[in-house]
């Protein structure tokens, strides 16, 4: 049996969870960025995670046995929620009105984001390191 | 090789650590794919093919290698209730890995014994 395999797929979920956490980071260090270089607002973005087949080439060599396996994918989108306005009429961005359009970043959203994302890439990790151990632990046969 | 050399022991643990290590596959996407929108979490299907082979063990009789023929660990969609609502929960799948992984050494344990039974019958009894 390979185990590349499992390692590869441990690689994946690790991937997918690093993605979130930068993303995190991102909206947290975004949170009062009024505007952007290209001129506008800062929109929180949000990881959407999907799994998806593995390499249809890997497939084939493996049989269909392992065809059930996927391996998570990660989409970065802007979120749709609305801008903080926080009345400012000193500051030059301020509209018509006085209020400045701050983006909505939900700083406990993210926290929690980010601290779900740790324990799972934490989880992937001890896959990983059960996985080593197994594939080790196979060359002791016989021995 | 005669019977007795390559016996059913060794297809046996043979089949059972491909099983654990499919398993560990299987146990390796669900955590992966924890966060993922619409996954249905994985497991292997190994132990319930082997009733044929544990029910002539219990009549007394001898495991042969023929009962052995169709069994083969396979990756099935987990749809039972320890899945809640095709979510993936974390904790149950490291039990799983644990557990899985204490049973790979087990068998690696017994497959040693087997080779080493072996290698003592090959030089009389010596060590």
């Amino acid at each position: 049996m390979d185990y590349s395999q499992s390692f590869a797929i441990s690689a994946a979920g690790m991937d997918a969870e690093r993605t979130r956490v930068d993303v995190a980071a991102l909206n947290l260090a975004n949170a009062n960025t009024v505007q952007t270089p290209d001129g506008l607002r800062y929109r929180p973005l949000t990881v959407l995670a999907r799994s998806a087949p593995v390499a249809f080439s890997n497939q084939v060599e493996q049989g269909l046995n392992s065809a059930m396996l996927t391996l998570p994918q990660t989409l970065v989108e802007a979120a749709a929620v609305e801008p903080r306005s926080v009345y400012e009429p000193g500051n030059p961005l301020a509209n018509s009105k006085g209020f400045v359009m701050y983006p909505g970043v939900d700083v406990a959203t993210e926290m929690v984001n980010m601290m779900s994302a740790q324990r799972s890439y934490e989880a992937n990790i001890a896959a990983m390191n059960a996985t080593r151990t197994m594939a080790l632990k196979a060359l002791d046969i016989g021995g | 090789m005669t019977d007795g050399i390559e016996a059913v022991t060794t297809s046996v643990l043979g089949l059972a650590l491909d099983a654990a290590s499919l398993r560990q596959q299987a146990i390796a996407a669900n955590i992966a794919n924890a966060d993922a929108v619409g996954y249905v979490p994985l497991k292997v299907s190994f132990e319930a093919q082997l009733e044929d082979a544990r029910r002539a063990l219990d009549d007394g009789g001898k495991l042969s290698a023929d009962m052995l023929a169709g069994v083969a660990p396979r990756i099935e969609a987990d749809t039972s209730a320890t899945t809640w609502s095709g979510k993936v929960r974390l904790d149950v799948e490291m039990a799983k890995m644990t557990q899985n992984a204490v049973q790979y050494q087990a068998l690696i344990k017994g497959l040693s014994k087997h080779f080493s039974i072996l290698s003592s019958a090959v030089n009389d009894g010596k060590r």
